[in-house]
């Protein structure tokens, strides 16, 4: 696999490796002071454990949008795909539908959006990207509509106290982690269409004289895409005590490209890997928990969050910056 | 052509609401009344919308986006509101509020030039980051010195934003279509390589770009505070789109190299019809639908943003065969 | 294209040409099933087939090398060159890396060509990268190689490489279909040689009976000047080269930028035309950005018109008097759905404006001016210029230029991929300029035309300047000896 991997992609992987590390350290000296250093490492410890659950959708979300991008193609929407997951969510807990029709359906909404984008995109031969910015107004419009037709009495948001509804996204996160990123990583060391979807990434032109199918490939990565984010925000979804579809997930899908940016994928397709995606989002992850510990103030936190992305794809932008001038004027 | 079919869809568009909110329209001077009202009724409203429509419509040609001009101008207008009413305010606030305009947009234009950062995630990136700062300034808080400002209730008003959509967008739109900087903008979106070996000053010429856009969120705040009056945490959130979708409409590519001034003030004219009218028939809605009818707001956007770009395609693709 | 009707047998090689427009590229398209043909048939072996995407037609054993070579640059050499296909897995249906490599490894063996196939593509050489296009279509059991302009891109020694290359293939029976613009190489290859004109096949004969002139008479319709004109006086060559201060457009002294080139001097006079050789990579073009201003150089100084000269950017060039036609017009030079209005007019935007605003009827009749004087053929000024045939477009990018009245002009193979007729125009161009006392620095890969065209010749090698051929020693052979780094039997100074 790591031969495979294009030169900048294995090094950022190094970077992100270091870095993740470093922020560990970081937090472990944040926490040392006002208090003894088992303590410390106990305190430690609990923000490891309770990594699990808070990163899983973002981890899988992130998974997913990792294989749209990597054909060339991109989703703006998935924070709004989120939104209509936990409307559709709160109209079958609202008619007292058991866990798994609520769960079943908050995943088949979301990925059936996401799927519904890609086959959206290439039906009307627009760009991937017009569809999803014009999705991430629309579905959260469409979840809205959803959730106050759907569930009689909404008052803006829907509480779930029940203990049942909290169990994959609190207690099983881990588990669900390791086999959806187990087999994205598998998948990228074993098979074959993680490798088309770099291919059509990097010349669909190739491709399609190669007498590849490109309309299905392109697709089948956002139904990949799509199962993955369905996952997330069944995860996402159980994690929360409170539905509230006006404002979850606001502003996730700028978290996660910027995971995916920062884990090496170029944005415009053609290179990248799962491994550093996982990366990535820790990395955002833990530097998202280290300002916490280091800033106060809960106004300051939006500012800070969208200025430390804006550095992260600012940094990984001019690093490649240099290169793309001269390859431009060739 | 364009504009023809843009003018009968605003026909259209004025018909359905006028019966929908049950005006008399059946006479003449019925007609004349209800286009009256509402031009009257309209423009102050839309002057922002088509302020900022004018310079996505700039953005777009050279193959960007800008995603942030609602954070810009709340952020804009949160900043003015930092200072009292009264007469001083003409000279401390309004050329602050230029002042951080111009920083903002030369924010995205020094991402987008001068780190090549993907306009799309550059100014999605923005529209957060300023967004937040907007937090910072406002808290929870909401000021309104605006309405004790003499004079600038003037500017939400008919006349004021007549003069300022006459100014920006007749005298200004006149300015820029025999320009040499709209020649230069339009190589730099139609091949940016191309671009260079022409002499084109790349990134100087997309600075500016998103510096004008700064400039002109920050008419567009003056404008909004001036019939408003307020100004929160959460002050145009969403305008992004609904200029997106306007200019769009109006027939300007997203992948740049080509752009219409005037469509974009007929696809500003056409979305602000459709809120207006969504807004009016809030009555019967209420009585007939059984979701309030601004969530519907957003999912007609999304669904006009597709329409928009697929007709363009469309027609573009025959021209060029 | 107007009905046309071609056969080709195994192991001959039928060469196709044509000017631009002629049909050349839409017969490749609708033979390899990009295209499907309007009437007609085509048959395969002597039965009907039809093609509705290149699949069938790559199944039936048609391959075809398109001028623009499309490949994953991210992927490996062994990735791309099975990517249609089915790929090696072992068991629970994990794919075999170590089975995909050694089969292509195989493949690029069988087809004589040494690149690892774990290497990823992008970083392999361009020649390398043809070389295992044709080794994917030899391995698909390709009964028909089509190749279209194959040494467009190509240098002299590389070139060679692949027309002997081309020859073993045809001896093992496969048929080949070489489409190219170099009317020496199709003469050396083809057994066979079909000429298209407007679409139509106009003339079909054994290889033997053709010669150069012949050829050119058929493509164009018409008996053509020679090819390279020359109206004024030869520039005084010989060992007396005196470059008077005055008479110096351009001076550039051991001008170095790491990675592209190094040490390079040399001048460029009034009246004069220098042309410049080299192989591909050999900096030439790298050279040329340099000093039009698109960076700058690491060590070195330049002067231009006398002066001291350090551009920080193409304006600054533009302003002075030197400008840069680049290599790819598509790429670098158009805009394609824009009309040759605007195109035109951007070249001259400056003496067009007045208070930031372009004077729009001064526009309207310097472009009309534009288009009668330099001859470019559109239905007016408001076509799109990626409508236009290739010389056309080279045509409008050269006048926009020209215009400006520059002093000191660098073409960038100014001639590629254009019809003869066109190249004829534009070498009549180049011959004029240099009579009026302008500076040309010509920079070409193709032999004649640089050889032809220029009053002396540099050649650069690996980014160094490592001969100048003028007089006796200004010859194809020479210059491709130097280019290629290879001394000759009385090694002088700075001669060839």
């Amino acid at each position: 696999m790591l031969s495979r991997m294009t030169a900048p992609v294995r090094r950022r992987i190094v970077w992100l490796l270091a870095g993740n590390v470093g922020l560990l350290l970081v937090i472990f000296a944040c926490l040392v002071p006002g208090d003894t250093v088992p303590g410390a490492v106990s305190r430690l410890g609990t923000v490891l454990v309770d990594t699990p659950r808070n990163i899983a959708p973002e981890m899988l979300a992130a998974i997913g949008l990792t294989a749209i991008i990597w054909t060339g193609a991109i989703d703006l929407s998935i924070g709004s795909v989120m939104a209509v997951g936990g409307a559709v969510f709160a109209m079958g807990y609202s008619h007292g539908a058991p866990p798994v029709v609520c769960f079943g359906g908050c995943l088949l909404a979301a990925g059936g959006l996401v799927a519904g984008n890609g086959l959206l995109a290439r039906w009307l031969e627009i760009p991937a990207l017009i569809v999803t910015l014009a999705g991430l107004a629309a579905y959260r419009g469409l979840a809205l509509v959803l959730v106050n037709v759907g569930v009689p009495g909404f008052d803006g948001n829907l509480t779930v106290p029940e203990e049942i509804f909290r169990v994959p996204g609190r207690d099983w996160a881990g588990w669900f982690l390791l086999v959806a990123v187990g087999g994205a990583l598998w998948c990228e060391s074993f098979g074959r269409l993680p490798r088309l979807w770099l291919a059509h990434g990097s010349s669909p032109a190739a491709c399609r004289l190669q007498g590849l199918d490109l309309p299905r490939l392109a697709i089948s990565a956002f139904l990949f895409g799509g199962f993955y984010l369905g996952l997330g925000g069944v995860l996402y979804v159980s994690n929360q005590q409170t539905i509230d579809p006006a404002r979850m997930a606001l502003g996730f899908e700028l978290s996660v490209i910027a995971a995916v940016v920062l884990g090496g994928t170029n944005i415009f397709g053609g290179e990248g890997s799962f491994l550093g995606t996982l990366l990535g989002v820790l990395f955002l992850y833990l530097a998202r928990q280290t300002l916490i510990y280091a800033f106060d103030d809960p106004h300051a936190r939006q500012a800070v969050e969208g200025a430390l992305i804006l550095g992260v794809i600012g940094f990984d932008c001019v690093l490649h910056r240099t290169e793309h001038r001269m390859e431009e004027l060739k | 052509m364009r504009v023809v079919a843009l003018l009968v869809l605003l026909v259209l568009e004025l018909a359905v609401f006028a019966s929908v909110s049950g005006a008399d329209v059946s006479t003449p001077s019925g007609v004349l009344d209800y286009l009256e009202l509402k031009f009257l009724d309209l423009i102050p409203g839309l002057a922002p919308v088509l302020v900022l429509s004018v310079g996505m419509t700039l953005v777009l040609v050279t193959a960007g986006i800008d995603l942030s001009v609602g954070s810009m101008l709340a952020l804009v207008a949160a900043v003015m509101s930092l200072f009292d009413g009264g007469t001083s305010f003409w000279f401390t606030a309004v050329p602050l509020g230029l002042v951080v305009g111009v920083g903002l947009g030369l924010f995205n234009g020094a991402l987008v030039a001068r780190l090549d950062v993907p306009p799309i995630v550059a100014t999605l990136g923005t529209m957060i980051f300023f967004r937040g700062l907007c937090q910072l300034v406002m808290r929870d808080a909401e000021r309104a010195p605006f309405f004790d400002v003499p004079g600038y209730e003037w500017l939400g008003g008919f006349s004021g934003a007549m003069v300022t959509v006459g100014l920006v967008a007749g005298a200004g739109g006149w300015f820029w279509s025999r320009s040499r900087w709209r020649r230069e903008l339009l190589l730099v979106g139609g091949n940016r390589v191309a671009a260079r070996y022409a002499g084109v000053p790349v990134d100087r010429r997309l600075m500016e770009t998103y510096a004008v856009m700064g400039v002109l969120a920050w008419v567009a705040a003056t404008c909004f505070t001036a019939r408003n009056g307020a100004v929160n945490a959460s002050t145009a959130t969403g305008l992004e789109l609904k200029v997106i979708v306007a200019v769009v409409l109006g027939g300007t590519r997203v992948e740049g190299g080509r752009g219409s001034l005037i469509g974009s003030v007929l696809g500003a004219l056409l979305v602000a019809v459709l809120d207006d009218g969504l807004r009016e028939a809030k009555g019967w809605s209420d009585e007939h639908l059984p979701f309030e009818i601004s969530h519907f707001r957003y999912l007609l956007l999304g669904l006009l943003l597709v329409v928009g770009v697929w007709l363009n395609t469309r027609i573009g693709r025959r021209d060029d065969g | 294209m107007q009905p046309t009707t071609l056969a080709v047998v195994p192991g001959e090689i039928l060469g196709l040409v044509g000017e631009n427009g002629a049909g050349k590229s839409t017969l490749i398209r609708l033979i390899s099933g990009v295209l499907s043909p309007d009437d007609g048939e085509i048959l395969w072996q002597g039965r009907r087939v039809a093609f509705d995407s290149p699949r069938p037609a790559i199944d039936l054993g048609i391959a075809t090398i398109h001028q623009e070579l499309e490949y994953c640059g991210h992927l490996t050499v062994a990735e791309n060159m099975l990517l249609g296909e089915r790929w090696p897995r072992c068991w629970g249906g994990r794919i075999d890396w170590a089975a995909m490599r050694s089969e292509a490894g195989r493949r690029l063996q069988r087809a004589g060509c040494e690149v690892a196939a774990d290497a990823q593509f992008s970083r392999l050489t361009a020649v390398e990268k043809q070389l295992v296009a044709i080794a994917t279509a030899l391995a698909r059991d390709a009964r028909l190689l089509i190749l279209d302009e194959p040494t467009a891109s190509l240098a002299a020694p590389d070139a060679r490489r692949l027309i002997d290359h081309l020859k073993t293939i045809r001896d093992s029976g496969v048929a080949i279909i070489y489409v190219s613009h170099r009317l020496d190489e199709v003469l050396e290859l083809s057994d066979r040689i079909a000429v298209l004109r407007d679409g139509e096949l106009v003339h079909l004969a054994g290889a033997d009976a053709l010669d150069g002139p012949d050829l050119v008479r058929e493509m164009v319709g018409r008996p053509l000047q020679q090819v390279f004109p020359r109206t004024r006086d030869d520039f005084p060559a010989g060992d007396d080269l005196s470059s008077t201060p005055d008479n110096v457009l351009l001076r550039v002294e051991n001008l170095s930028r790491q990675g592209m080139f190094e040490g390079v001097s040399l001048e460029v006079r009034a009246g004069e035309v220098v042309g410049l050789a080299g192989l591909i990579g050999a900096g030439r073009s790298e050279l040329a950005r340099a000093i039009y201003g698109l960076y700058s150089p690491e060590a070195g100084t330049m002067e231009l018109l006398g002066r001291p000269w350090q551009p920080k950017s193409p304006w600054d060039a533009l302003e002075a008097g030197l400008v840069y036609l680049p290599e790819e017009r598509k790429r670098h030079g158009l805009v394609a759905d824009h009309d040759v209005s605007s195109t035109l007019a951007i070249g001259i935007r400056d003496r067009l404006t007045r208070w930031g605003l372009i004077l729009v009827g001064e526009q309207r009749r310097r472009v009309a001016e534009m288009i009668s004087a330099y001859d470019i053929r559109c239905s007016g000024p408001g076509q799109l210029v990626g409508t236009l045939s290739g010389g056309n477009q080279q045509k409008t990018l050269l006048a926009r230029w020209l215009e400006r009245d520059p002093r000191v002009l660098m073409l960038d193979e100014p001639t590629r991929g254009i019809d003869v007729g066109a190249k004829a125009e534009i070498h009549s161009v180049v011959d004029r300029l240099a009579a009026a006392g302008h500076g040309v620095l010509l920079i070409s890969s193709d032999l004649h035309e640089v050889v032809g065209m220029s009053d002396r010749v540099l050649v650069m090698s690996r980014g160094r300047l490592v001969a100048e051929c003028r007089g006796a020693t200004q010859t194809e052979r020479d210059v491709l000896q130097a280019a290629a780094g290879l001394a000759t039997a009385t090694p002088e100074a700075d001669g060839c």
